[in-house]
């Protein structure tokens, strides 16, 4: 079988794997503990990437903290 | 003489065939045509001319025929025929050695005869004047198991199956439903006294047992269709003999069987003519070449589950869209994307992987409702194997975005999957590939075979309730963020533990661990709530603090530490570099313990030997976490030294 695109999930892990040192690595222990905790949820959005292409790993990071964001402060828009 | 064909080989003298009989093995010759296809650069009328007049035993004709790869140009070809392979085989080289042609359709010449004469091993034939004829309905799948006695026999060595560099101690032998161990003396013997057709041994056995090579049986590897059973379908499917049969990669059954196929309808199979794939950018590349789709599920234990299966997802896919190599991506008239796909599709003329799998699909359904499992199983593996083998550029019919349209059809049908459930009041736990894992939302929920039902109506492809689960625990990974997609073990409604991917089924793992993780998940089994649960997985706590135990004092048999490990080398190979049989590498499998200094060959292991506990420590502590242990009770005083030591190494 000749897949040469490497699989979305280790990609995005080790975008997260990335992030989690820049977290560890911020001066105030609050926002470091935000930080990794926002970054856990990342996870929310990567088997999404097992249906639809992706194009950074770094969207899929922003997309599952947006999702956490959201679900924990929901937001009700403009009409 | 009639009896069911077990082998065949071509002689000067005709084709020699071996049959079962009543009375045990019968051995006939049989006049078996043969033929050979040969593109040609002058005119094949010409040539084929030449050869009537020059070679008395070769029937040469000119047959019209499509050329590769998209089969839609007619071509001349020159069609030989024999009953003497030889003089076949000779003809054709000449051909080719001075440059008028090439031969094409360069198939297993003996296995296409075979099929075509209607008479593929395993069936019943009659062999009369030199002339094989069937006895019975080929292509019926449920034909009459064939009276074909075999017995398997397996040298023994102290830690079992004997490998080549062992002492032999004794020999297994297992005919119908005897089972009995004999001296190494008395394996022959052994063997006589269940009157075989065939004898199932290892490469190993026929080394170290001499005698076992005779004329009175034919002697075959282990089949790698899982049973004598399977074996039989798989010879009937491509025409293979038996014993090459029992040995061939699944991949050889189906492309002989493809090849059939494709040479009834006339097909020019010529691997020098490339499928090549057209260009496109990486974004249209990311976008095709995606695996099967699937979840990350969330690690824990669910309640109350149902699992849906669809049916052979991917085969069902290539016959429902016409998936083949010579009708995807390529020009014809009304090519057009199917649903979920991404390359065109010609829909004029049915493919011959579709065709392949459209008989062999019905084929499996047919042998389960008759509850003909072993037959059964052994078209699943080649239905299984179908799949990949489309995307193997080099297969007769592999093509990659055949491929891709399989796998981007299939997610596209998962994730209607996964809304139809959804729709109907359900929760999805976890989908992957071609199954989804559901949990009613609500009470008023539907039952899950309703599910299916709608599931089925609405994507075209059938589907069943594989489980329905008391509960089911989903492991997390190492890093504990995430779950498992591919371990998981559950109760079923029936009461049944099912497990995937955990350590006791893999074949690695030592039967020592083994032993610790089907003796938590059978304390596991008892719980009926999740107050239950939590009871049991305190006992289950203590197995593994027993068995870490049992350890550290040495209680545990060395043979239950022994670890197996498959290796690419192949028995003949390693019998070839003496120094690799040495170290342990034989049969395609490494046999060792595990000591402080690393891995030690089962046949230099001997009694007192040091093994390193540490590392079957951690064994036992990942298993543990496996079924939902995080830690056990530290073992006794004495031992906490090689207690911490594992600790450590697991950081």
């Amino acid at each position: 079988m000749g897949r040469t695109i490497p699989a979305p999930r280790p990609v995005i892990e080790a975008e997260i794997r990335r992030l989690m040192k820049v977290a560890s690595a911020l001066k105030d222990p609050e926002d470091r503990e935000v930080a990794k905790k926002l970054l856990r949820c990342a996870y929310r959005a990567v088997d999404a990437y097992r249906f639809v292409p992706l194009s950074d790993p770094l969207e899929a990071v922003l997309i599952g903290v947006m999702i956490c964001l959201a679900r924990e402060r929901p937001w009700r828009g403009t009409s | 003489m009639e009896g069911y064909l077990i082998d065949a080989s071509p002689t000067t003298e005709g084709t020699e065939l071996v049959l079962a009989t009543d009375h045990g093995l019968a051995r006939v010759r049989a006049r078996i045509r043969y033929s050979a296809h040969v593109l040609t650069r002058p005119d094949p009328r010409i040539l084929a001319e030449q050869i009537m007049s020059s070679e008395d035993s070769i029937e040469a004709s000119v047959e019209e025929m499509l050329a590769s790869p998209d089969y839609r140009v007619r071509v001349r070809v020159l069609m030989l025929a024999s009953d003497d392979l030889e003089t076949l085989t000779r003809v054709v080289h000449r051909l080719e050695a001075s440059g008028v042609g090439r031969e094409v359709n360069r198939v297993h010449r003996l296995a296409v005869a075979l099929k075509m004469n209607n008479a593929p091993p395993g069936s019943l034939v009659r062999v009369e004047s030199g002339r094989i004829s069937p006895l019975e309905d080929v292509d019926d799948p449920l034909y009459e198991t064939p009276s074909i006695r075999y017995v398997k026999v397996t040298a023994l060595a102290w830690h079992g199956p004997a490998m080549l560099s062992d002492r032999v101690v004794g020999a297994m032998i297992r005919c119908d439903k005897e089972e009995f161990v004999v001296r190494p003396d008395e394996v022959v013997e052994g063997v006589r006294y269940c009157r075989p057709h065939v004898v199932i041994a290892r490469f190993e056995d026929r080394v170290l047992i001499p005698g076992l090579d005779s004329d009175e049986w034919v002697v075959m590897e282990h089949p790698l269709a899982g049973s004598m059973e399977g074996v039989i379908e798989w010879s009937r499917i491509s025409g293979l003999p038996l014993p090459e049969a029992a040995v061939a990669p699944i991949g050889k059954v189906l492309t002989t069987a493809e090849a059939a196929e494709a040479m009834r309808r006339g097909y020019i199979l010529d691997p020098s003519i490339p499928r090549i794939e057209g260009w496109r950018t990486v974004g249209e590349l990311a976008a095709a070449d995606l695996a099967g789709g699937g979840r990350v599920p969330e690690p824990g234990t669910y309640w109350g589950l149902a699992q849906l299966d669809f049916n052979s997802l991917y085969p069902s896919i290539i016959v429902k869209h016409n998936l083949s190599a010579e009708t995807v991506g390529v020009a014809c008239w009304g090519g057009t994307v199917p649903e979920g796909g991404i390359h065109p599709v010609c829909t004029d003329k049915e493919g011959v992987v579709p065709s392949v799998l459209r008989k062999l699909i019905w084929r499996r359904a047919m042998q389960k409702d008759a509850g003909l499992v072993r037959r059964a199983d052994a078209v699943k593996w080649l239905l299984v194997a179908a799949f990949g083998y489309l995307g193997y550029r080099n297969s007769l019919f592999g093509s990659i975005q055949a491929y891709e349209n399989v796998t981007s059809i299939a997610r596209h049908t998962l994730l209607k999957a996964e809304a139809v459930a959804e729709k109907m009041g359900y929760r999805v736990i976890h989908s992957i590939v071609d199954s989804i894992f559901i949990q009613p939302a609500s009470p008023s929920a539907p039952q899950p075979e309703e599910v299916a039902a709608e599931i089925e109506r609405v994507t075209g492809l059938s589907i069943r309730v594989e489980s329905r689960y008391v509960w089911l625990t989903i492991p997390a990974i190492k890093d504990g963020l995430r779950g498992a997609a591919n371990k998981y073990f559950g109760l079923t409604a029936e009461g049944q533990v099912k497990v995937k991917g955990l350590a006791m089924i893999r074949r690695d793992t030592p039967k020592f661990v083994k032993d610790a993780q089907s003796e938590a998940l059978a304390i596991l089994a008892s719980a009926r709530n999740p107050g239950e649960y939590k009871e049991a997985l305190a006992s289950v706590s203590a197995v593994f603090a027993k068995k870490a135990s049992l350890l550290l004092n040495n209680k545990v048999p060395l043979t239950d530490l022994v670890i197996t490990k498959r290796s690419s080398l192949t028995p003949r190979r390693v019998l070839q570099a003496f120094a690799a049989a040495r170290a342990g590498l034989v049969g395609g499998v490494v046999k060792y313990v595990m000591t402080p200094a690393g891995p030690l060959p089962v046949t230099h292991v001997k009694e007192g030997v040091r093994i390193d506990k540490v590392y079957y420590l951690s064994l036992l502590h990942s298993a543990a976490r496996e079924v939902g242990v995080d830690s056990f009770t530290p073992p006794r005083k004495g031992l906490v030294a090689e207690y911490n030591a594992l600790t450590n190494y697991l950081g």
